[in-house]
């Protein structure tokens, strides 16, 4: 039926799993098509956010749900889906890290602010952009492990515990390394804010496009 | 970084006990610089919930991951509702149509004729057959509204012919008719229209068959290049309304493969097996037979999820009984997705079942 909603939208992340596994043709297609829409928003978030190039991200989420259809096997017992992706996605990043022999460059992207200034509606649209956009350079000002950490509790929703998992450290690390890392992404953007604060109508509206955030050597 | 800082960033979080949280509020309310820090730290975490509950994977990921792994993405919505859409209006279509053709069958409104003007009547009562002789008479218009048996008058001729008038400067030529035979049970059929579109057809009586028949037909695919050799889903189904002997119209639901690029624009490409809903139309032709068989070419046009499809069969149709029948032929298809073509050639057997609608 053409308004026929899939069926398997209720069920958990390990049954689906289940299906995927050992389930017909069509029940794995529909598994799949489930977990897909409710995993690739975070898993493609991460990736961007922890890669910082768009393009990257999303080759690494593609190779990140290729891998995870690939690995799937009835012996596996899955537990944590979620957390089972993300460790995917983490070590596809690694390698295109490794592999990138250049050091991550995001720029204020011109097209998205045209676009977004041509849109009526889009005054609030563009400072979330805006901030969007800086937020993802900030991140690649913190070091490696704040910035993952910061990445997953934020962008993935984990607890404290989850991160600390994620990253074979204990607890209390992985709070230290959030907190501090929220602390240095609040001073960095701290000159988008004052700037943004004391503007004045008629002056330019979008001081963003003039800061500058230089990436530490 | 100093304990209250920290704090914020825990209480945001919800990981403070509520005597850090009254230590927090009472620091804050001393010290304005702390306040600061507290605005900004929260519209940090509302920018970063904005864009966590916004951002959604790029569509051609989903492309590129469902190609390389062999699955068949859900057609969206509208996608979808094209086969529905496409099936109400054809049966519209086909139900307007068959309407419209009806009505030529009522006797149409007696012309008026005035004595001054020349008529043409054709009569067939004393013509020989398959032949058409204007005659050059001025009847009554009673004469006109009643028929002789036999005979196809002049009032139904002349509402589709043009007329003839003699002693006109215009060379008669017997190439400006189409050819009727003596009246028949089936001779209605002779000429028939959908709209405004008249269409000779060749007619044959071939006894009681049924108006409504179904065709199943399985076909194994010929081409590699339009998918696997052999596929368990390729196969059509089609309910087809009888014209008359040689003329059917109908609906075909089929099943084929076809090797697409569903992944741009990285360009993978890949197999996929299609849903068609599509108009078919099919000549069959009686009086000739082929090896026991009689030929049926049967052209179709359609929508798929992925775009517009266009095939033609071609084949033997071998009747067992009046409305039992085998068929064997060739099936070409082609669909048209994201500007390029693909095709299929198949060889297809089939049956063919009359449903008791006379």
């Amino acid at each position: 039926m053409p308004f026929r909603r899939n069926k398997y939208q209720s069920l958990s992340d390990e049954a689906l799993y289940g299906l995927i596994v050992s389930g017909s043709e069509r029940e794995r297609n529909d598994a799949f098509e489930v977990l897909y829409t409710r995993h690739s928003g975070r898993v493609y978030l991460y990736c961007l956010k922890t890669l910082g190039d768009p393009a990257a991200a999303r080759d690494a989420c593609q190779d990140t749900f290729i891998a995870f259809w690939q690995s799937a096997s009835p012996e596996r017992q899955m537990t944590n889906l979620r957390g089972y992706l993300l460790r995917i996605a983490r070590n596809t990043c690694l390698i295109v890290k490794r592999s990138s022999n250049a050091h991550p460059t995001t720029e204020f992207d011109e097209s998205i602010y045209t676009a977004l200034a041509s849109n009526p509606l889009g005054e609030a649209a563009i400072e979330q952009n805006e901030l969007a956009q800086l937020i993802t350079m900030a991140l690649e000002l913190l070091p490696e492990h704040y910035r993952e950490a910061v990445v997953l509790q934020c962008y993935n929703n984990l607890s404290y515990q989850e991160v600390a998992d994620m990253l074979d450290v204990p607890l209390s690390t992985a709070r230290n390394w959030i907190v501090r890392a929220k602390a240095q992404l609040r001073k960095i953007l701290e000159p988008y804010w004052q700037d943004h604060s004391l503007s004045e109508p008629g002056e330019d509206q979008h001081p963003v496009k003039s800061t500058r955030i230089k990436h530490h050597e | 970084m100093n304990k209250h800082s920290e704090l914020i960033y825990l209480y945001l979080d919800g990981q403070t006990t509520p005597s850090q949280q009254q230590e927090l509020f009472e620091a804050m309310s001393q010290n304005p610089d702390l306040q600061r820090e507290f605005q900004q730290a929260l519209e940090l975490y509302r920018a970063i919930e904005a864009e966590r509950l916004t951002t959604v994977a790029p569509p051609e990921i989903k492309q590129a991951v469902y190609a390389a792994v062999g699955l068949t993405p859900a057609p969206s919505l509208v996608r979808r509702l094209i086969p529905y859409v496409s099936l109400v209006g054809g049966i519209a279509t086909v139900a307007i149509g068959l309407t419209l053709w009806r009505g030529t069958d009522s006797p149409p409104a007696a012309p008026v004729v005035t004595p001054a003007q020349p008529v043409e009547v054709r009569s067939l009562a004393a013509a020989p057959s398959h032949r058409l002789l204007p005659v050059h008479t001025a009847p009554s218009v009673s004469n006109l509204q009643q028929p002789t048996n036999g005979s196809s008058t002049s009032a139904e001729q002349s509402a589709e012919s043009p007329p003839i008038v003699f002693g006109s400067d215009e060379e008669f030529s017997l190439d400006r008719y189409t050819p009727i035979t003596a009246a028949s049970p089936m001779q209605r059929n002779a000429r028939w229209r959908i709209g405004m579109v008249h269409l000779p057809v060749h007619s044959t009586s071939q006894g009681n068959s049924a108006l409504m028949t179904t065709h199943f037909s399985y076909r194994g695919s010929l081409l590699s290049a339009s998918g696997p050799a052999a596929t368990p889903q390729n196969f059509s189904i089609t309910a087809l309304y009888r014209l008359d002997d040689n003329n059917r119209i109908g609906v075909e639901f089929r099943r084929a493969p076809y090797t697409l690029n569903i992944a741009q624009p990285s360009g993978t490409l890949t197999t996929v097996t299609v849903s068609s809903l599509a108009l078919t139309y099919s000549f069959t032709e009686p009086e000739v037979r082929i090896l026991g068989g009689m030929p049926f070419v049967q052209p179709s046009i359609g929508y798929t999820q992925y775009g517009p499809l266009a095939s033609f069969t071609a084949g033997l149709s071998f009747p067992i009984t009046n409305d039992f029948r085998f068929t064997a032929g060739l099936d070409a298809s082609a669909l048209l997705h994201s500007a390029q073509v693909a095709s299929t050639l198949s060889v297809a057997i089939g049956v063919n079942v009359g449903l008791p609608i006379r």
